[in-house]
């Protein structure tokens, strides 16, 4: 197994992948001449030059020294995202309390230790503060309760 | 003079009750953000932009920018007291401000971070007042040729003048620039690149892009290691600055001011470079540069100057010539753009109220920021106690409601965490977000630009090179490219990229 630099190589796979998708995504759209430039033709050739730079990546990533692989904390990344996903969910289902609460619960789970029953009470804080600046405050139209 | 009386049209404009109200929200709120490490003003913007939909267009930017320099302030707060910079700009000052702190002359550091803010900002106000009129009167005479040639400049500046690898940052770019042309081409009428999905007709959102790059990878990034602040817990008695401090400090801070705004107006300027800048600069010109690490009050004085003046001159190219120079500007521009209001160097003709009314507010908000905040400083140094784990899950619930709000849409919430994803991503693998959002924002533009040059030169490419104006600013972009190759400048952005 060549030692490959994973910075590198993890970029310029983002670049291609970007690219082919760029590709499959405009092949419908006319690219015209350069003197009448159809939709197509800018984005394509931006698709071109990305492209390029993930070969050029991908190249350096097998010749250049490689540094070590940074170390993934799936902790925050997993709570923090399931966090705001919640808030989506519930917030559609729920209304803003039932978001905010569960948001803040949730997302305190990235850090340890879990305090289960602070995080609650702070949701509520936050939930309360929440409805007041925004809904009364600034009078956004969102539903406060299921 | 007419500058006399745009400053003067600017003053009435900024000293409306509800404008005041805006500076001063704005100015408090970026105070906060700036002493509160793990939220930085550029989240911040992002989060309230889309709150100032129903605000007027003068007020919004008052308050955005307020939240901009204001973030200085407070981060150097917690710089001198804290060592912990609440923003990149303030590294610099933890340096010799922490040792102030820690000889007990807290105060006299905090005083004169201030002073030398105040100073910048005043001057940097009246440099934006006087570059501007020259500058825009120059770029209206711009056609969609040099416009092209302009832009290309600012994405180009903007990868030199940051930190972080350059080829990467231009493959950032150009990523930028082609995920800022999906939707609906303006031209044709043909959706682009949507896959079908009505959400993004009219482009992917640009705010939850924003928060969901710098807000939320942020904070999942921030997460992963400890947060431990060690508080000098020394009293903060006197505030007022010896006149020993005082005399030392002042060319320091005209120095300060001078590196500051000149700095601030390139593109990839901004907050962050010029503080570095100066404090080398006085280190190099100090009689005795031992001083500096040990608690000299140049060392505070000078950048603490230059950051204030740079977070001012950087809205220049931004509001003169339609181009951001960072980041942050890029939110301005979309603030303005919600408002239907197209950035560029018409704006000073056509919205004068607005554009004289943002500088004069700079001023107002210095003022205001020099007078509130020293007394306040117990409680903004009270607030520096509150641990990030009560922080972050409020920061995700704001730019949560932040990004639903801009369109009552949860695509744009979904958006949002798809950016965070990408954005911890971007993190982990070395490659900065703001050259991607900077292309973002001026994709359209540069595309529009770019096909009608074409357009009025009949497919011939060597129309850039021809017309004068654009010959030289792709010369220059060419320059700064080669720049990218020369050693000293390579150790220099090293340097900070390690710091």
């Amino acid at each position: 197994m060549p030692r490959v630099d994973f910075k590198d190589l993890a970029f310029a796979l983002f670049l291609i992948a970007l690219a082919l998708v760029a590709f499959g995504a405009s092949g419908s759209l006319a690219i015209g001449t350069a003197a009448d430039m159809g939709p197509g033709f800018v984005p394509r050739a931006l698709a071109w030059i990305i492209l390029g730079f993930g070969a050029g990546f991908l190249a350096m990533s097998f010749v250049k020294a490689p540094e070590p692989v940074p170390a993934l904390a799936w902790r925050p990344l997993v709570t923090i995202l399931a966090s705001i996903a919640l808030f989506a969910v519930l917030f559609a289902k729920l209304g803003l309390i039932a978001a905010c609460v569960g948001t803040v619960v949730v997302a305190g789970a990235a850090t340890s230790p879990v305090r289960w029953l602070q995080l609650l009470l702070f949701g509520l804080v936050i939930a309360a503060f929440s409805a007041l600046l925004f809904v009364k405050g600034l009078g956004l139209p969102f539903k406060l309760w299921p | 003079m007419e500058l006399f009386d745009n400053l003067a049209l600017g003053l009435a404009t900024a000293a409306t009750w509800q404008n005041l109200l805006f500076c001063f929200t704005g100015v408090m709120i970026g105070t906060l953000v700036g002493v509160l490490p793990g939220i930085s003003p550029l989240t911040t913007v992002a989060m309230l932009l889309p709150f100032t939909f129903g605000l007027p267009p003068a007020s919004a930017l008052i308050m955005l920018a307020g939240i901009f320099y204001g973030a200085q302030y407070g981060s150097s707060t917690a710089a001198i007291l804290v060592n912990v910079p609440g923003e990149t700009s303030s590294i610099v000052t933890c340096i010799d401000g922490y040792q102030m702190a820690k000889q007990g002359r807290a105060g006299s550091a905090l005083a004169i971070a201030a002073i030398a803010s105040f100073f910048a900002g005043t001057v940097a106000t009246v440099v934006i007042a006087l570059l501007s009129l020259p500058l825009a009167a120059f770029a209206l005479k711009f056609t969609a040729v040099e416009t092209t040639s302009l832009i290309i400049l600012g994405l180009l500046g903007a990868v030199v003048l940051a930190h972080g690898s350059p080829p990467k940052a231009i493959a950032m770019i150009v990523v930028g620039v082609l995920l800022g042309l999906v939707g609906v081409d303006v031209n044709s009428g043909v959706p682009r690149m949507t896959f079908g999905i009505a959400d993004i007709n009219d482009g992917i959102g640009f705010v939850p892009i924003a928060i969901g790059l710098f807000g939320i990878a942020e904070m999942i990034h921030n997460l992963e290691r400890p947060q431990d602040r060690n508080f000098t817990g020394t009293r903060i008695s006197n505030l007022v600055p010896s006149r020993a401090d005082l005399a030392a400090a002042w060319p320091a801070m005209v120095r300060g001011t001078a590196v500051g705004s000149i700095l601030g107006v390139l593109p990839g300027g901004g907050a962050a470079l010029p503080p570095f800048s100066a404090y080398a600069l006085e280190k190099k010109i100090a009689a005795d540069p031992s001083r500096f690490g040990k608690g000299a009050i140049e060392g505070v004085a000078s950048p603490e100057a230059a950051n204030n003046a740079g977070a001012q001159t950087s809205f220049v190219p931004m509001l003169t010539l339609g181009i951001p120079s960072n980041p942050l500007m890029a939110l301005m521009i979309g603030a303005l753009m919600i408002q239907g209001i197209q950035p560029g160097p018409q704006v000073m003709t056509k919205q004068p109220e607005l554009f004289w009314g943002v500088i004069a507010s700079m001023w107002i908000g210095n003022l205001m920021l020099i007078i509130i905040n020293l007394p306040l400083i117990g409680i903004w140094v009270s607030l520096l106690r509150v641990p990030y784990q009560f922080l972050f899950p409020a920061i995700v619930v704001f730019c949560a409601i932040g990004a639903y709000s801009i369109g009552n849409s949860l695509f744009d919430l979904w958006l949002m965490l798809g950016f965070g994803l990408v954005g911890y991503f971007f993190i982990k693998i070395g490659v900065e977000p703001a050259p991607f959002v900077l292309g973002f924002v001026l994709g359209p533009m540069l595309e529009e630009n770019f096909r009608r040059a074409m357009l009025i030169a009949s497919g011939d490419f060597m129309v850039f090179l021809e017309r004068p104006i654009s010959a030289v600013l792709l010369a220059i972009s060419g320059l700064l490219l080669a720049a990218l190759l020369v050693p000293e400048i390579r150790r220099k952005r090293e340097v900070l990229k390690e710091e």
